[in-house]
């Protein structure tokens, strides 16, 4: 009886599990594929003017569509190599300090209605409203002065100055945006209106639906003029846990990851079902020694002292940190720049590894091996602490293994490991010998101004060991007002040259931005500085297509 | 009855507004602010960050702000979300539901378990099954609850394909599924989260349940049960079993503080969008008023769990509405 009993609990319970298990969906065919994004952030807002995270960059950048976008070289002096997107050409004015642009006649915003030169007027005042709010707004007021429209699809506008990036730095911000929808709506409050969670873009995707922390679903425009991309469906899943990511990659749940940590890599290359991406980095970390006493004016005791930095510089084995770090995934810093940005230059002297010389060096500057392996000057040790944000696995790594490669040559490190802000609230007060620092640059190597320079050493500035060099600022100055590319290359490999060798940080590392794909997807090529923009180009190999491929009927939140 | 749930709903009340004030100065003390730069990005604006903390009155006393963050909960009001672009009321009305769904689901699945698994371990006592199986118990309640999440994940999700490993629902096919396959679709997501929080309860309430069997099974009621002829599963089902599960009213109260504990770590790891998840993302993010709505949603859900199981055993046994 008992027997009998138990076995048809476990058929019951078996049968819920084989139905759970196997549950699926009806039977549907046709469509062009579903391409499932794992990511590990919600895009937060869908408003162009505050799309701050790579996610609202990436869906906003494909659901609206820019006057022109940067093209293969990603040049962003004057327009070389700028590609016409919703302006089907420009003209400039023989004082290069307006340009004209003509818009497609053709183009329509998702709701049919047309776009027009008003839209990228309004759209253009948007993002430089201070009620908006959006982060790029004091950089285009320093570069643009305003835009006028000229007939429907004609607009101008007008620079304040002839500052070689400013064409960059107004097509690559300013997105039109749909007046006849949000001329009426409060300007304090249209960030927070429904339209930044249902938005009406003119791009090749519409945004399909939105369930916040969960999923977000885009699908070709009906109404875009250009050329309709491959896939059916977008659809992002979001989770804030990078294991559960890989976990969902590797299991086949989602088809594109876009941020494999290294070990990820590794195990997801030997799997002939998924590819290892290498996306274009615009990151770059360092050690940066505050060269003032703490939060004071005077010189630091230690790190005033360039021939100090200098040979501490020569210390540390940079190349074996890398590998030891990412394998051979990683680069080598080479200086405030990276190797993705068209300023770089990888012939620049670097202070060469060279343990022996960096003994004698420190020598020479009467620090002298102590009893205790440290070395000491006139009694105090060669000793300093280097604090380091603890949400950072790899600069937890390389801090140690620096404070390693350091204690070879007689000096002490105290690592010093903080909570990310509390790391950032230091490290911005000039509250630290050393940090483990990092910047996320972008296409234009003109954020070395922020970062670098004398003028960003006071209060909230981002240069955060308050490094200062005539020469270095005037060269970068000069790099930032170059008419041409070529000299403006010039400038900066003469500014890189200086900082590397004044050693106001010890370059560390580009780190490895990667990616997965499911070999199922073909994706192209994929752009550098924002990969997403060639999903409209991404399709499914044939004879890889999966239930979820087919086209299906979904409710739509766009109205 | 009634002074009893009055005096009951009054310690609640008060143990929520001072958690929610501590919440309130805790977050404000923290490093930074909901308009900080993000880490590495250069692109901080002093000006645009200072306007923004006057706009939503950031940049006011901490104690009128308290004051004014009182008066809004006061009204119902629990403001803005700027990690998430939107009213916290919006953000509450999704995840909490779904927080709901997990904690009741494995409150209810590790109940049952529980009671079953303590309930046979006591019949058996003495046994080699039930001593390895009350190891096995003593062993899940020391394993943290994380690494069993860990293990579903790996193991039974990425590895095994049994369920998906992350989320709510099928992101590219719940909306093309009838009614019934997107309900099936949300317990498919649902196994290995609520799976994971039930073991750890069940392992909890077994061992509970286990110690007041075998405190019943020797009484004077059981034995003349056994003597009048009836079944050994009768005696156990029928008469020891249901004298043993008043505690289990004050363990269920006990329980959801910690089933609400161990869901900000399973809701993380499952990609599951409910209050835990919340309120680490608006930790990490300085939202303070989701982080706020958070704990208070916390502390309420404690507070009635706690009320409901005192108040129940209150029903259930006279002398604790006396001493109360």
């Amino acid at each position: 009886m008992r027997s009998q009993s138990v076995r048809r609990g476990a058929y019951v319970a078996f049968g819920i599990v084989a139905l759970l298990a196997g549950c699926g969906g009806r039977e549907r065919s046709g469509g062009a594929g579903t391409v499932i994004i794992g990511s590990g952030q919600d895009p937060k807002t869908l408003f162009p003017p505050n799309a701050d995270n790579v996610q609202a960059r990436a869906v906003t950048e494909l659901i609206f569509q820019r006057l022109a976008d940067r093209g293969a070289t990603l040049n962003t002096v004057g327009d070389a190599g700028f590609v016409p997107r919703l302006a089907l050409k420009w003209d400039w004015s023989a004082d290069s300090l307006r340009v004209t642009f003509h818009i497609d006649p053709r183009a329509r915003w998702q709701d049919g209605h047309p776009v027009s030169a008003e839209d990228v007027k309004f759209g253009f005042q948007l993002f430089t409203d201070s009620l908006v709010g959006a982060r790029a707004r004091g950089e285009l007021l320093a570069l643009v002065d305003s835009v006028s429209v000229g007939d429907s699809v004609t607009c101008t506008a007008w620079f304040r100055g002839r500052a070689p990036e400013r064409f960059d730095g107004l097509v690559t911000t300013v997105m039109p945006l749909p007046a006849h929808l949000l001329r009426n709506s409060v300007r304090d409050s249209v960030a927070l209106s429904a339209f930044s969670h249902a938005p009406v873009g003119n791009g090749p995707f519409k945004l399909v639906k939105w369930e916040e922390q969960v999923r977000l679903e885009i699908g070709p425009s009906a109404s875009y003029s250009g050329a309709r991309p491959t896939l059916d469906r977008v659809i992002w899943s979001f989770s804030p846990n990078g294991t559960t990511l890989a976990q969902q990659f590797m299991a086949g749940e989602s088809d594109f990851l876009e941020n494999l940590s290294v070990d990820d890599a590794v195990t997801a290359s030997k799997q002939p079902d998924f590819r290892v991406v290498r996306l274009g980095s615009y990151d770059y970390n360092f050690l940066a020694f505050n060269l003032r006493d703490g939060a004071t004016d005077r010189p630091h005791p230690l790190f005033g002292d360039r021939a100090l930095r200098r040979a501490l510089t020569m210390a540390l084995d940079r190349r074996l940190l890398v590998r030891s770090v990412f394998d051979s995934l990683g680069r080598v810093g080479l200086g405030p720049f990276t190797r993705a940005q068209w300023s770089a230059d990888t012939t620049v002297t670097q202070i060469p590894f060279d343990r022996d010389a960096a003994t004698r060096l420190l020598d020479s500057l009467g620090w002298r091996a102590g009893a205790n392996g440290v070395r000491m000057r006139n009694g105090k040790p060669l000793a300093f602490s280097l604090i380091l944000p603890g949400v950072s696995a790899a600069r937890g790594r390389f801090a140690v293994l620096i404070q390693e490669q350091l204690r070879q040559v007689g000096v002490k490190v105290d690592l010093e490991k903080l909570e990310g802000k509390a790391w950032q609230e230091r490290s911005a007060q000039h509250l630290f010998d050393a940090t483990m620092g990092g910047w996320h640059a972008t296409p234009t190597p003109t954020g070395i101004k922020q970062t670098w320079t004398s003028s960003a050493t006071g209060k909230g500035g981002l240069n955060w060991g308050r490094y200062q060099n005539g020469a270095f600022d005037a060269q970068v100055d000069s790099a930032l007002t170059a008419a041409s590319q070529l000299a403006a290359r010039a400038h900066y490999r003469a500014a890189y040259q200086i900082i590397i060798d004044d050693a106001p940080a010890i370059w560390l590392y580009e780190p490895p931005l990667l990616a997965g794909a499911n070999a199922r997807v073909q994706l192209g090529l994929i752009r550098p500085d924002a990969w997403w923009m060639g999903i409209p180009g991404w399709s499914i190999a044939p004879g890889k297509r999966l239930p979820r491929d087919e086209r299906i009927r979904t409710p739509t939140t766009t109205p | 009855m009634r002074r009893f749930l009055v005096v009951r709903g009054a310690q609640a009340l008060v143990v929520i507004v001072l958690v929610a004030s501590l919440a309130f100065l805790l977050v404000h003390l923290a490093p930074g602010d909901p308009f900080g730069a993000s880490l590495d990005d250069p692109s901080n604006d002093a000006t645009l960050h200072a306007q923004q903390m006057h706009r939503w009155g950031y940049d006011q006393p901490l104690a009128v702000q308290y004051i004014k963050w009182i008066g809004n909960l006061g009204r119902g009001e629990f403001g803005w979300s700027h990690s998430r672009n939107r009213p916290v009321w919006d953000v509450l009305r999704e995840t909490v539901p779904r927080t709901l769904l997990l904690m009741g689901t494995a409150l209810i699945a590790g109940m049952l378990a529980g009671l079953a698994l303590g309930t046979w371990q006591a019949a058996r006592a003495g046994t080699i099954a039930a001593r390895v199986s009350g190891a096995l118990s003593v062993a899940t309640l020391s394993i943290p609850e994380f690494l069993f999440a860990l293990f579903a994940l790996a193991v039974p999700g990425a590895r095994w394909h049994w369920f998906p490993v992350s989320g709510v629902v099928d992101p590219a096919m719940h909306d093309s599924m009838s009614a019934a396959g997107q309900a099936l679709d949300v317990l498919r997501h649902l196994v290995l989260p609520a799976g994971t929080l039930a073991l750890v309860t069940a392992a909890a309430v077994c061992r509970y349940h286990r110690s007041a069997m075998l405190a019943v099974l020797p009484e004077d009621f059981v034995r003349t049960a056994r003597a009048k002829g009836a079944g050994e599963r009768i005696v156990v089902m029928r008469h020891a079993l249901r004298n043993a599960l008043g505690p289990m009213i004050t363990i269920t109260g006990l329980l959801i503080p910690a089933l609400f504990g161990g869901a900000v770590f399973v809701e993380t790891i499952f990609s599951w969008p409910g209050i835990g998840r919340m309120m680490v993302d608006a930790v990490t993010g300085n939202d303070y008023a989701l982080a706020m709505a958070g704990v208070i949603i916390g502390t309420v859900l404690v507070a009635l769990g706690s009320a409901l199981a005192d108040t129940l055993a209150a029903l259930a046994d006279p002398r604790v509405r006396v001493e109360a």
